[in-house]
């Protein structure tokens, strides 16, 4: 029985560990290269997993690579509407847009009951398939996140070595000065945008698929913030960073669960102690948790966030 | 305006104005430079010296006023637009990518405006490598030329001041700028230093650059430049070679009258 329980509750933290990598490393996108941060990257997560919800329950496709394209078609187009939000709005005042966004869709999915299921949400979603296979195993659904994962880790550090990652970077760095070497911004955001929101869909659509529900309260804001902390604990602009916030965040999650208490206190001391490590954790290491990687480096660096014209 | 080549001016600002809020911060101002001159362009702290290159860089756009680049007028042309036509330009707070290595800094100097899509990185391989190999060879002879071979993988955030600067010049030539634009290219360098920086920007105008700077170590504005262009609040007040322009009694007061009042606060 023990044995049965915690197999259990390791394969959950697997699947939560690889798939809150793969929303982290598409928000990475967005706060590291175009220097934006989003908290509403819940709400593309969670367009995905409803994605999944409504094709598969509507008999149109229960193949996670359909269902995903789609989905990341889906997010995509949402997201590079935000890119052209971003470039309007500025700083601070984006962080307040980002996050009405993210109330506003998951208000209006929560009273689109006949895709979202309103309060209950949907449930007894079909098993997916991958290419005619059926998916039903624990160890199914671990091999798809860890493709997924794996993947989106490959190209993110492909994207990284490329010239257009190059680009990026230096977006992240200065704007002002990449302009002057002849490159606009709107194109490098628009397309930075539109990865990460392709990304963040498609890890809704496994996401769903694993737990057989799709509910509005699991994509709200606290998961929003949930991922900026993964990002920032792990380190920004760093793919190992956010595998390595991921996995934190993953352990300690179903550890909090088993403190014995109610499920709103458990809500509330996970958000506290969450923010008290984001604290923590910035405090000491301000580039995240990959800065212990080059100890050489834990001076902090000057010449941060200068204001620009 | 043509000149005694033939060819039209590379520059000209006229009556070229901007305010922030009701301050004009550069007022009026008409100037024009000589394709392969070496002009200085100098005055007081808060002149509008900076925001100048800005307007002529088109990071602002001016309240009033044209621009000409090669007698061609880009008054509404884009930054990222003049920068393919040939101005690079210096920042007096240098803005390296300071999370990447010089070479890299370099690098995003040298690449085609095609490289800015995904899709060109996915979809033809054989263009990418073609690209990369140009851009190599660029980045090389460019970081040669600047003398930081030696410091090419060095992250730019982790380089001395002095390097910091090259790698600033240094990006504009991988641009094959044709005009470039320098914010005090020599401040917070020491005296040797500052050697270094004049020899550089001799050799570049040897090699057909032409080249405004923005200076306050009048050792190098004399050393280097042919021409100053004197500006006080947001106004030309002069125009001449640099001794006799430093030699005008009226225009040393407004310059150190200025420094000797502010010389509390550096
Ligand atoms: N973006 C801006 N908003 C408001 N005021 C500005 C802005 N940029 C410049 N100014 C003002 O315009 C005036 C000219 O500034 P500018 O930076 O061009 O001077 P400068 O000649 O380069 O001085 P320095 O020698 O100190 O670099 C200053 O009074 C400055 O405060
Ligand atoms: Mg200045």
């Amino acid at each position: 029985m023990i044995v049965f329980g915690l197999t259990l509750v390791y394969s959950d933290i697997a699947m939560q560990l690889l798939i809150y990598f793969v929303v982290a490393i598409a928000l990475n996108f967005v706060i590291g290269y175009a220097r934006a941060l989003s908290i509403h990257h819940a709400a593309l997560f969670g367009m995905g997993a409803f994605t999944y919800a409504v094709m598969a329950q509507r008999g149109w496709s229960n193949d996670l690579i359909v269902c995903g394209l789609v989905a990341a078609l889906l997010g995509g187009l949402v997201s590079v509407i935000l890119a052209f939000g971003s470039l309007r709005i500025s700083g601070d005042y984006f962080i307040v847009a980002s996050f009405a966004f993210q109330a506003f869709a998951i208000n209006a999915l929560f009273n689109w009951t006949s895709v979202s299921g309103g309060a209950n949400g949907d449930y007894g979603l079909p098993t997916p398939t991958v290419l005619g296979l059926a998916v039903s195993s624990t160890f199914a659904y671990i091999t798809a996140a860890a493709v997924l994962a794996i993947t989106t880790l490959v190209f993110a550090i492909w994207l990284r070595r490329s010239p257009y990652g190059r680009l990026l970077r230096a977006m992240g760095d200065s704007p002002s000065a990449l302009l002057t070497a002849g490159f606009g911004v709107l194109r490098l955001k628009v397309g930075v945008f539109g990865i990460s929101g392709m990304l963040a869909a498609a890890a809704g659509v496994l996401y769903a698929a694993y737990l057989g529900v799709a509910q509005t309260g699991t994509f709200d804001v606290s998961l929003a913030i949930l991922l900026v902390a993964i990002v920032v604990i792990g380190g920004t602009g760093s793919a190992v960073g956010s595998l390595l916030g991921a996995t934190l965040i993953a352990f300690a999650q179903p550890l909090l669960s088993n403190l014995n208490l109610s499920a709103t206190t458990t809500a509330a001391v996970q958000q506290l102690i969450f923010a008290a490590l984001l604290v923590g954790v910035v405090a000491v290491l301000p580039r995240g948790l990959v800065q212990l990687g080059d100890v050489r480096k834990l001076v902090p660096r000057r010449g941060a966030g200068a204001t620009e014209p | 305006m043509i000149s005694a080549s033939g060819r039209p001016p590379i520059l000209q600002t006229v009556e070229l104005s901007r305010s922030f809020g009701g301050f004009r911060a550069v007022d009026g101002v008409t100037v024009s430079v000589e394709q392969g001159d070496i002009v200085a362009l100098i005055g007081p702290n808060g002149a509008g010296k900076t925001t100048l290159f800005n307007l002529i860089s088109r990071l602002l756009p001016p309240t009033s006023g044209q621009l000409l680049f090669d007698g061609q007028d880009v008054t509404h042309t884009s930054p990222q637009r003049l920068a393919r036509m040939g101005i690079g330009r210096t920042f007096q707070d240098v803005r390296l990518f300071d999370s990447m290595t010089a070479w890299d800094n370099v690098a995003v100097f040298a690449q085609s405006d095609r490289s800015a899509t995904l899709r060109s990185g996915l979809l033809s391989p054989r263009a990418v490598r073609r690209e990369a190999r140009q851009v190599r060879e660029r980045v090389e002879e460019v970081l040669e030329y600047a003398g930081l071979s030696a410091v090419a993988s060095t992250i730019a955030g982790e380089l001395s001041f002095a390097q910091q600067k090259k790698v600033a010049i240094a990006r504009c030539l991988a641009q094959r700028a044709r005009l470039m634009l320098l914010d005090e290219p020599a401040s917070g360098l020491d005296a040797g230093e500052r050697e270094d920086v004049a020899k550089m920007i001799e050799k570049l105008a040897g090699d057909g650059v032409t080249i405004v700077l923005v200076e306050h170590n009048m050792g190098i504005v004399r050393e280097v430049a042919r021409r100053a262009i004197f500006l006080a609040e947001g106004t030309v007040v002069g125009e001449d070679t640099p001794d006799r322009l430093l030699h005008s009694s009226e225009l040393a007061e407004i310059y150190f009258g200025h420094i000797r009042s502010t010389a509390g606060v550096a």
